[in-house]
């Protein structure tokens, strides 16, 4: 059976929080490898942040681990403004403002850090990177690195 | 091992000086200066707030610590709005322009 053949046809905050932590591995794997991989990791990385953030607005609009997801209630919340649904920061501030609006919000100080670290991760990575032909320094690698991790560590209370 | 310095005292008479050159600055609305750039910008919803420190003198602070600064000088000087704020953010000027902030 085809790798695609494998998968489920559903997606769940439990899946994307695994599938979040196997890219982050890959993409770290690739950022300590010898050789110019750190295009690769930042591409990985990126997709880590995004994966974590959609996860946690599921989470936060109630669904269940393995409750199915999609990206209509992203669509139809009326605090999206994203570009696309690859937006790191817009599902950063989609995240802060519907904790807000439904009474849990995040500490104003620790919502500023995760728009930061977003907009870290947005200066540095948008999903089109994979058409691109362009290498990444020691300087960037780690600058998403770090804000991937961030964003990462604080999954839980996200 | 790696040499690690952190520049920013865990000392209460700094952070007070921090929170009072924000308050300061919330106080006098000066449009030109040295001072701390702050940038509120209003949310579509809800009436609520972002607010943006842009202030080279946060160089040496930690960014875990920035926010909470700023929240305790809006606490101070803009009380009115404290529960409208909803993300409190302090940059450098140069990180704020690295992450296209700077207005």
């Amino acid at each position: 059976m085809s790798l695609r053949a494998r998968l489920s046809t559903v997606e769940t905050c439990g899946s994307f929080r695994t599938a979040a932590e196997e890219r982050f591995w890959d993409g770290f794997a690739l950022a300590t490898e010898c050789g110019d991989r750190r295009m690769g990791a930042i591409y990985l990385f990126g997709y880590v942040a995004e994966i974590l953030l959609k996860a946690a607005f599921y989470r936060a609009i109630g669904l269940a681990d393995t409750a199915p997801v999609g990206l209509g209630a992203i669509r139809a919340h009326a605090s999206w403004q994203g570009r696309n649904f690859h937006d790191i920061r817009a599902l950063a501030l989609l995240l802060v403002d519907h904790r807000r609006q439904t009474g849990a919000p995040f500490d104003p100080a620790f919502a500023g850090l995760l728009a930061m670290h977003a907009a870290t991760v947005d200066a540095n990575w948008n999903e089109s990177l994979r058409y691109r032909e362009i290498s990444a320094s020691d300087a960037e690698v780690v600058e998403v690195y770090r804000s991937v991790e961030w964003i990462r560590d604080n999954a839980h209370v996200l | 091992m790696p040499f690690i310095e952190k520049k920013y005292p865990s000392d209460p008479a700094a952070y007070r000086q921090f929170v009072d050159a924000i308050a300061a600055e919330l106080k006098e609305k000066s449009v030109m200066g040295p001072g701390p750039r702050i940038i509120e910008e209003q949310q579509r919803r809800g009436g609520f707030i972002h607010v943006t420190v842009i202030w080279d003198e946060w160089k040496n602070v930690p960014v875990e610590d920035r926010g909470r600064i700023i929240m305790d000088a809006y606490e101070r000087e803009r009380n009115d709005v404290i529960l409208k704020i909803t993300v409190a953010l302090g940059l450098t000027s140069d990180e704020a322009h690295r992450l296209g902030i700077d207005t």
